[in-house]
């Protein structure tokens, strides 16, 4: 840990080191010529004799200004005043300007009341908003510019499952929960233009709390952003995805789904300040992105993770749930450290941009590989690095998009595709990715049918959008893959086939329509006793098809109607049909600006797990809410939203399912009695 | 409301009704111009019956009463007898209803209350019902009060959407064992013009399979109007007429259930 902090220390002063030179091109321009077309306008009509008197001291006043131009964030009342268009109200509105934040580049004095483009065309060779040095001065050392924009927002969150699980019941000693019931959740967050400041606290229900610094989960960063060249400087947690993903990627992606043009190929998001409560998926340390045309990125992680011990120092790959709520939880919590270094070179050029991104990443116990089949190409060892190039830019009207990459041990792993217009009204969407089922790239995600890391995949999907008419567009696309390698509860190569249609039709502004359909085919072992009792293993298909009907009519400007019916059907391998049904009827009200109700009643009825049914609620800002619905019976729901003062949102969530043929929900620990099941989530937030 | 089964025991109906799958109800909603549609009721605006069935959609015009029978298979002992007034007022639609089902030895009493009222084109509603259901003999009685709710929308020219959830407190009788229904339905209706009329609907009941309703109406000549309407869940045809004037409304339908044969069904309107 003390090493870490050394780098940590290390990174943060080139960091400082690389906003200092940030300015010296931004205020190079085209001075000379400012300065001699202005002068020709002066004179041109002017007689030849009169300009040559007059002419001879207004061109050395105007060179001696440009050459030493006046700086807009210190140049006193006078000084701007010999700036030809800069008037007195202009120079006041100047001064006014600066004091609320100061000028970054000379172009924002078109913000200026009483500035034109014409005007700033004038003043524009003489004025500056000085070099690296007086930039320090005038930028960095002034709050303003820190602050510019600047939103402070503290929030904090409560939700409770209103049924007692069994792991409350238990006693510690037998393995039960330590903690509270209670969720919670709490985040410091200031923000501006150029800065981000976050802590984020929280506990887990059955997790323990001591005050303020006994939450199970802290995440905090400090985080510069958009200061010259210098894109992004964090000190504390961060995410980060790169490319299309496969080297690195953390922080969530699209995949598969509705919108099946635009959601194949990633659009990077850098080094991004983490805020999140999700406990795994994040780095921490130091990162930072330099550079324009060029762009360089470097970061430095080194985190405590939790992992399960075999024995000694060999553990299995680290876990991504982040509970610790039982002593044995508690016990392995950041049992081992995780140290991840790397970086990225991206270049902006006029094909594309090109990307080469690597890691070397580091555990201080050795990881063993799960001993299942599916296990046997997963990453063994502490020391893994994975290195990839990736491609984005255009191809005539193509939209062209790739990247390869390889890990430390051989495996290679790479995506390629492209969008493009077709015909008219007609978009299309073509994408091949072949992950080889000993690519170990643990820190990433890639477009799939898996939603895990790249690996084992081998996959062709073709998109197609056609808007058929200005008010119906028919989308759909079909995929198909194959796992190499056993995957999870199979011992052999397995493939899938995977299909979307949709027909969404805006038959008004106000009435929307879709009907979906999809379908899946996978295969999968099963087991049958042959005539002699012995047990054979065969390979089957599991299909899987649903179609939903979704209506949404804004009734009036305050009302809005949602209706949904779904139908889903599954057939295990070797086994016989099931259905699944979801129906429900969805309410949003807005009496006023500051008030928003949302209640929905659903109902759902679905023979077995694999014909589960999913609503997406709406929730507390933030949480996520897709709802999985199984089995028999209803789920009503309510959610406030309610500004109650500029500074000062509410937030109220009560959520109720009720089962109709089960009296036990869930198992072990999370055991409920009873058929009800109910949460209960508020939330404030406030913002100066 | 009863499942059938504890019928089974009282009438000699046991072997007939042994051999239906799906569940046969006591009637939800009532009215014999719903009855002709086939029941798909929860969208159809300004039914005169839409307390039963959504009472998002009473209508606001007048003061009206009504009264109707349905004899179900033709038996005397399972009839179902209601009647219903509506006050619209300044505040809203209030209505108040009441329904008994079967005979001395089992029957069904509800006593519904609604209330209907329109914000921002929402059109919305709410009914409490009270349940009664005895058994002759010393099997017992019990009552629950139950709680429905319903909404619908004109989504462009009489073109409805509804829908409407009943027993959503989830009542169960207090004294016995039995549960009432908990239904959702979301339904359309639409008029194509002043001679036809479509109405569908999606019905769920926690319990058992979805099931689909639908129904049309025509004009066949002034003031006589022709119906025919489908089932799902159980299978049923029904076809039905009605003839109004301007003060008083008269339907008759009837319906054919796949096994157990013909339910005929009356009403009558006053418009005051």
């Amino acid at each position: 840990m003390g090493k870490g902090w050394i780098v940590i220390a290390y990174l943060s002063l080139f960091g400082v080191m690389l906003i200092c030179p940030a300015y010296i091109s931004a205020q190079e321009d085209t001075t000379a010529t400012g300065v001699e077309e202005q002068l020709e306008k002066a004179f041109e009509e002017l007689d030849t004799e009169e300009a040559g008197e007059a002419g001879e001291q207004l061109t050395q006043f105007l060179e001696d200004l440009s050459a030493n131009p006046v700086n807009i964030n210190s140049g006193g009342l006078d000084d701007l005043l010999q700036v030809p268009g800069i008037n007195l109200k202009i120079a006041r509105a100047i001064i006014d300007f600066r004091k609320a934040k100061p000028f970054e580049e000379k172009r924002e004095l078109l913000e200026v009341r009483g500035v034109g483009e014409a005007t700033y065309q004038r003043m524009a060779p003489y004025v500056t908003i000085g070099g690296a040095e007086s930039q320090f001065r005038d930028l960095y050392l002034r709050p303003e510019y820190w602050m510019a924009n600047r939103k402070v927002e503290v929030f904090s969150r409560y939700q409770q499952n209103l049924q007692t699980r069994e792991g409350f019941r238990e006693p510690d000693s037998a393995g039960g929960y330590l903690g509270s019931p209670a969720k919670y959740y709490q985040r410091f967050r200031i923000t501006s233009n150029h800065l981000s400041i976050n802590l984020t606290q929280e506990k887990d229900p059955g997790e323990t709390l001591q005050g303020i610094t006994g939450f199970d989960y802290n995440s905090g960063h400090i985080a510069l952003t958009d200061n010259g060249k210098l894109k992004d400087f964090v000190v504390g947690d961060y995410s980060l995805s790169f490319g299309q993903g496969l080297v690195l990627w953390t922080g969530g992606a699209f995949g598969k789904g509705r919108e099946v043009i635009g959601t194949i190929s990633k659009n990077e998001r850098g080094v991004k300040a983490y805020s999140s409560a999700q406990e795994t998926d994040f780095f921490r340390g130091v990162a930072a992105t330099y550079g324009e045309t060029l762009e360089l990125t470097t970061f430095y992680s080194n985190r405590p993770r939790t992992a399960s011990v075999i024995n000694g120092d060999t553990t299995r790959f680290p876990s991504s749930a982040g509970f610790h709520r039982t002593e044995s939880e508690l016990e392995r919590k950041n049992n081992i450290d995780q140290m991840v270094v790397g970086g990225r070179a991206r270049l902006d050029t006029p094909i594309g941009l090109l990307g080469v991104s690597g890691y070397y990443n580091e555990f201080t116990s050795y990881i063993a590989k799960g001993t299942s089949l599916s296990n046997l190409y997963d990453f063994e060892g502490s020391e893994n690095s994975v290195v990839g190039v990736d491609y984005r830019g255009l191809a005539g009207s193509a939209f062209v998009f790739g990247e390869i990459a390889r890990s430390q041990n051989g495996g290679l792993g790479a995506v390629a595709g492209l969008e493009a217009p077709i015909a008219e009204n007609t978009e299309l969407a073509l994408s091949y990715r072949n992950y080889q089922r000993d690519f170990q790239s643990f820190l990433s995600s890639g477009f799939g049918e898996l939603s895990s890391a790249p690996q084992n995949e081998e996959g062709f999907y073709v998109g197609i959008r056609h808007q058929l008419t200005q008010k119906i567009s028919l989308s759909g696309y079909v995929d198909q893959y194959r796992f190499a390698a056993p995957r999870f509860a199979t011992s052999q190569a397995t493939g899938g086939f995977d299909m979307l249609g949709l027909v969404d039709v805006k038959f008004t502004p106000k009435l929307n329509v879709y009907v979906l359909l999809r379908n899946e085919l996978q295969d999968e072992e099963f087991e049958i006793t042959n005539e002699r009792g012995a047990k054979e293993l065969h390979l089957g298909k599991e299909k899987r098809a649903s179609i939903r009907a979704n209506f949404e009519y804004q009734v009036s400007t305050a009302v809005r109607l949602r209706s949904r019916v779904e139908f889903a059907r599954n057939k295990e391998a070797g086994d016989s049909w099931e259905k699944g049904f979801l129906m429900y009827q969805d309410v949003r009200l807005q009496p006023t600006d500051g008030l928003r109700i949302d209640a929905r009643v659903s109902v759902f009825d679905t023979e077995s797990f694999s014909t589960r049914v999913y609503q997406f609620e709406s929730d507390l800002l933030y949480v996520l809410s897709n709802t999985v619905l199984y089995d028999r019976g209803q789920r009503a729901y309510v959610t406030v939203k309610y500004e109650v003062t500029e500074f000062m949102d509410l937030w109220f969530k009560y959520g109720i399912t009720i089962f109709e043929d089960t009296q036990v929900i869930g198992s072990g620990l999370g055991k409920v009695e009873g058929s009800v099941r109910n949460s209960l989530g508020l939330q404030v937030r406030l913002q100066f | 409301m009863i499942r059938i089964r504890h019928v089974l025991n009282k009438f000699s109906l046991g072997i007939i009704l042994g051999l239906i799958s799906m569940p046969a109800f006591a009637q939800l909603s009532m009215g014999a111009r719903g009855l002709g549609m086939g029941q798909a009721t929860t969208a159809l605006p300004g039914y005169d019956w839409s307390l039963f069935s959504n009472p998002a959609l009473s209508a606001n015009e007048d003061i009206a009463i009504g009264f109707y029978g349905l004899r179900n298979y033709g038996f005397s002992e399972l009839t179902d007898m209601s009647a219903l007034a509506r006050v619209p007022t300044k505040l809203g639609v209030t209505s108040v209803g009441f329904h008994r089902y079967g005979d001395n030895i089992f029957n069904e009493t509800r006593l519904r209350i609604g209330y209907k009222n329109e914000w921002q084109m929402l059109h919305f509603g709410l009914a409490g019902n009270y349940n009664h259901i005895s058994f002759g003999g010393d099997y017992g009685s019990g009552g629950a009060i139950g709680v429905d709710i319903g909404v619908a929308a004109e989504i462009t020219n009489n073109l409805w959407i509804g829908a409407k959830t009943i027993n959503i407190n989830r009542a169960s009788y207090k004294g016995i064992r039995e549960d009432l229904p908990r239904e959702t339905a979301i339904g359309f209706s639409y008029a194509l013009n002043e001679l036809a009329l479509f109405a569908f609907d999606v019905v769920k009941d926690v319990s058992f399979p979805v099931a689909y309703r639908g129904g049309v109406e025509v004009k066949v000549i002034e003031n006589l109007k022709g119906r025919v309407g489908i089932t799902t869940g159980p299978l049923t045809y029904s076809l039905g007429f009605g003839y109004g004037r301007d003060q008083w409304d008269i339907n008759f339908a009837v319906q054919k259930h796949e096994v157990l044969g013909f339910s005929p069904g009356l009403d009558f309107m006053i418009y005051f």
